[in-house]
């Protein structure tokens, strides 16, 4: 009675061998572009739950990026904390072999003192997406933002305001909103896209912040409505929808969102740039542009990573300026 | 009965390669159920790059059988070889390896089968006729009841063990105070990093979980000289699938099981492992036989194998009907569905029926052949306690260790496992339970961010949690189970202080502290 206990240990010894490949193994690569750097995974983390925009995003682009750099690119969740969780697990990382997405309200929150990582700890990839935000909310419920800022002008510091997480841009943007409807809001954070949705849809909040391209088929549902848009102008599809301009926001709290890749600031320059032009490739491509279109990006996504480090920079200095005018810096 | 016509029809069009896709799934589902460190949710990111070349029907059912697998797989080696291949098998490991150690290991696999076929069909059955008011009354739950739901968890782990609340405790806070390490969930504030990187990202429960269960257990056995090990066994090993008359007596425990699996798989972040851990706490509290759950009974196998299955259609339910995903592994298939420009959600049943009616059909087939891999593969499985446990714990070491660095290619990882190996051995040795701890570890994150938003929703108000209805009412479930271990506590008390002689071991410690 031998042979069964050998062939179960076989049987064992494979299945560790075909684990420790699948695991680890897949950066085996034989057509490697030439003069490519990458001879481990880039792993590219996702600050976010999976399934909202971030996610999506990271998926659609990681496929193409693995493909121009020879090497894989898994995507990894890691929520929490506005995006510094995420963050932190890329910094946490050898330099050069992880990646990030970051965000606009990670940004902000940098910005404002309250990150787990310094904006001199990260390094600027390519930018991916720019894309308009809004405020909606729940059908049957507020007709346009007239009544909403009326519901929220007779019950001040009563209608809830699901956003990404606090002291973010939705934070900033929201507080202009206040000041200009002579309100209060209450912004409750949700990490997992998920989460937020199923707030509005089940009554948890009454408002939601959200870009408009993630929650499409919502919209296109009707389960959502949006009442303003966080624009300068009209938005495409949304033209009879206020923009944040038209109720006399000024213009420089419209911060756009925006999603773009982040290593950390020691990666090697020749890796960031070889990386960023990977990210050209894959916004270049048919099946990123449709993809694009479908989440309302605007046609400037992409960004290098000269352009989008200088990007960051500014929008560190706007932000910064916003979040005193608001008084929203950490002590 | 549209949606049985539209099922039945789907089935009979499936090709071989989507019928292949089912068998490598429901392979690979129990493959990275029985490695520690990988879980399902880990096997379904594993497999998703390679769905983007896949049609969209053959990419989905690949995933629903990996997600359903992925749920029973690691029920064969918690029962055998006491490794928990998946966190939601850590209740397994207490009556299952009990009944292992009785030399009932047949036994024990033959329920667990039964349990997650039960789970699975009860999985398929909510969502091929239930989804649409089920995903209604998921909406009606916020941060206040998933918050409840969350405590509720961490009080069932004290009632696991019977005798000494201090120690489960006190395990129990060092779970939760190990997992406060890193970045906090809402407000971002870094704690207890000390200046150490590795720190900074926190303390994952599933290096931790691996540590002290896997690898600790191998130090204890190490230090024993492997003697005094599992029982004898059968030499013929014949996997018992229970008969009519037994089923009938376990009805109760597995209806429970897959009560509790249904409900929490709904339940975004809690999923199969606080399902499964519920549904025990469950049965040791309110079930027929519970003086006996703990010792090696069937019901302790049974009720967490059901809910941990049964999550399945919870989670799916959400997905399909709102777009919402209820777990972590619906939203990697939620991810799948995207990148192949599908949208779950309030239109797809309308527009997509296809596609619904092949995740119904995918989920059914999946779970048969689940059922019926496990009783097969049990037979051979069995046999391996024949080998001398010394190879076999060899074996269990190097799992352990690929299966640490798996979970994100990092070294980190492996020294936190090894770290909370030796932890879980002095623990071990000073007789503090382990299920605490992990519990601790896996809940308290989730329950301090439920609280947190849930006191950021109401404005600092305390009171959301009783003037919400749904919280009220679990709120006076959570006070019926504290009641009942303050009781339990307080009578134990009396008969101890009477008959100061008997010495009955809790059934956790009974195994978590094992001859030295």
């Amino acid at each position: 009675m031998r042979a069964p206990h050998v062939r179960t240990r076989r049987v064992l010894a494979a299945a560790a061998a075909t684990l420790f490949l699948t695991s680890t193994g897949c950066q085996v690569n034989t057509h490697q572009p030439a003069g490519a750097q990458f001879n481990r995974p880039v792993d590219l983390v996702v600050p976010f739950g999976p399934g909202g925009g971030a996610d999506a995003v990271a998926r659609s682009a990681s496929n193409i990026i693995s493909e121009r750099i020879g090497v894989d690119v898994p995507v990894i969740n890691v929520d929490g904390a506005t995006g510094s969780s995420g963050t932190v697990r890329m910094l946490s990382a050898n330099a050069g072999q992880s990646m990030s997405v970051l965000i606009q309200d990670t940004l902000a929150t940098v910005s404002a003192g309250r990150a787990s990582f310094q904006f001199d700890e990260i390094k600027a990839v390519c930018r991916l997406q720019s894309m308009p935000s809004a405020l909606m909310v729940r059908k049957d419920t507020y007709a346009n933002w007239q009544e909403l800022a009326d519901a929220a002008r007779a019950n001040p510091g009563k209608l809830k305001v699901a956003t990404v997480g606090a002291s973010s841009v939705d934070d900033i943007v929201l507080a202009a909103t206040e000041e200009v409807a002579g309100t209060r809001f209450r912004a409750v954070p949700f990490s997992e896209p998920s989460e937020r949705y199923a707030a509005l849809l089940g009554g948890q909040v009454d408002v939601l912040y959200e870009q408009l391209g993630d929650v499409r088929e919502y919209l296109d549902s009707g389960d959502f409505v949006p009442v303003l848009t966080v624009a300068d102008e009209p938005v495409d599809g949304y033209a009879d929808v206020p923009s944040t301009s038209d109720i006399g926001i000024p213009e420089s709290v419209v911060l756009p969102q925006f999603r773009g890749l982040v290593m950390s600031a020691d990666a090697p320059q020749e890796i960031v740039d070889q990386m960023s032009s990977a990210c050209r490739q894959a916004s270049e491509s048919r099946k990123f542009a449709a993809f694009q279109e479908e989440v309302y990006a605007t046609d400037d996504s992409y960004q290098n990573a000269a352009e989008f480090q200088r990007f960051l920079e500014d929008q560190d200095k706007l932000i910064t300026s916003q979040l005193r005018e608001y008084d929203m810096l950490a002590d | 009965m549209n949606t049985l016509a539209g099922i039945a029809d789907t089935l009979t069009s499936f090709g071989p390669t989507l019928w292949l896709a089912l068998v490598l799934g429901v392979v690979i589902g129990m493959l990275v159920g029985v490695l520690p460190g990988l879980t399902f949710v880990m096997g379904l990111l594993l497999i998703l790059p390679f769905t983007y070349g896949m049609p969209v029907d053959i990419g989905v059912a690949l995933m629903v059988a990996v997600y359903i697998a992925g749920t029973y797989g690691g029920a064969i080696t918690a029962v055998l070889l006491r490794i928990p291949g998946t966190p939601d098998q850590v209740p397994l490991l207490w009556d299952g390896y009990e009944m292992t150690r009785k030399g009932r290991a047949a036994e024990a696999l033959g329920w667990a089968a039964v349990a997650a076929f039960a789970g699975g069909m009860a999985a398929w059955l909510l969502v091929t006729f239930a989804a649409k008011p089920f995903a209604t009354v998921a909406l009606n739950f916020g941060p206040a009841e998933y918050c409840v739901i969350v405590v509720l968890g961490l009080t069932s782990v004290l009632a696991l063990g019977e005798r000494s609340v201090a120690k489960s405790l006190t395990a129990l806070m060092v779970g939760m105070l190990l997992a406060t390490v890193g970045v906090e969930a809402v407000y971002g504030t870094v704690r207890f990093d000390f200046g150490i990187p590795i720190l900074r990202d926190g303390i994952d429960y599933l290096p931790a979980m691996v540590g002290i269960y896997a690898l600790g257990h191998v130090i204890i056995r190490f230090g024993a000289g492997f003697a005094g090990g599992v029982g004898n066994q059968p030499t013929r090993v014949r996997t018992s699938i229970p008969g009519l008359s037994a089923l009938r007596r376990h009805a109760g425990s597995l209806s429970r099981g897959v009560g509790v699996g249904s409900l929490m798989g709904a339940v975004p972040g809690a999923g199969a492992t606080v399902a499964s851990f519920l549904a025990y706490g469950v049965e040791k509290q309110v079930g027929k036989e519970r003086h006996l759950v703990g010792t090696g009974s069937p019901n302790g196998v049974i009720a967490p194998q059901a809910a941990s299955t049964a999550t399945v259609g919870g989670a799916f339910i959400p997905l399909l009907v709102l777009g919402i995903p209820g777990s972590a592994a619906t939203a990697v298939i939620l991810g799948a569905l995207l990148l192949h420009n599908i949208q779950p959600g309030p239109q797809i049943f309308a527009q997509q029926p296809e596609l619904v009616y092949t995740v119904m059909a995918a989920l059914l087939v999946s779970v048969v052949l689940m059922t019926l891999f496990g009783l097969l593969a049990s037979k051979p499985m069995v046999r391996l306690l024949r080998i001398p446990e010394a190879y076999v714990a060899a074996v269990i070491v190097l799992f352990a260790y690929i299966g640490a660095f798996a979970i994100r290619n990092s070294l980190s990882d492996v020294w936190i496992m090894t770290i909370f190996a030796v932890l879980g051995y002095f623990m071990q040795r000073k007789g503090y339970p382990l299920a605490p701890l992990v519990l601790g570890a896996i809940l308290g994150p989730l329950a301090e961010r439920y609280f947190v938003t849930a006191m950021i929703a109401s404005n600092n108000d305390v009171s959301v949690f009783i003037t919400r209805p749904i919280s009220a009412g679990l709120i006076v479930a959570w006070i019926g189970v504290l009641s009942f271990l303050i009781y339990r506590a307080v009578r134990d008390a009396r008969q101890t202080s009477g008959a100061a002689t008997a010495s009955t071991t809790t059934p956790v410690e009974s195994h978590d502290a094992q001859p030295k």
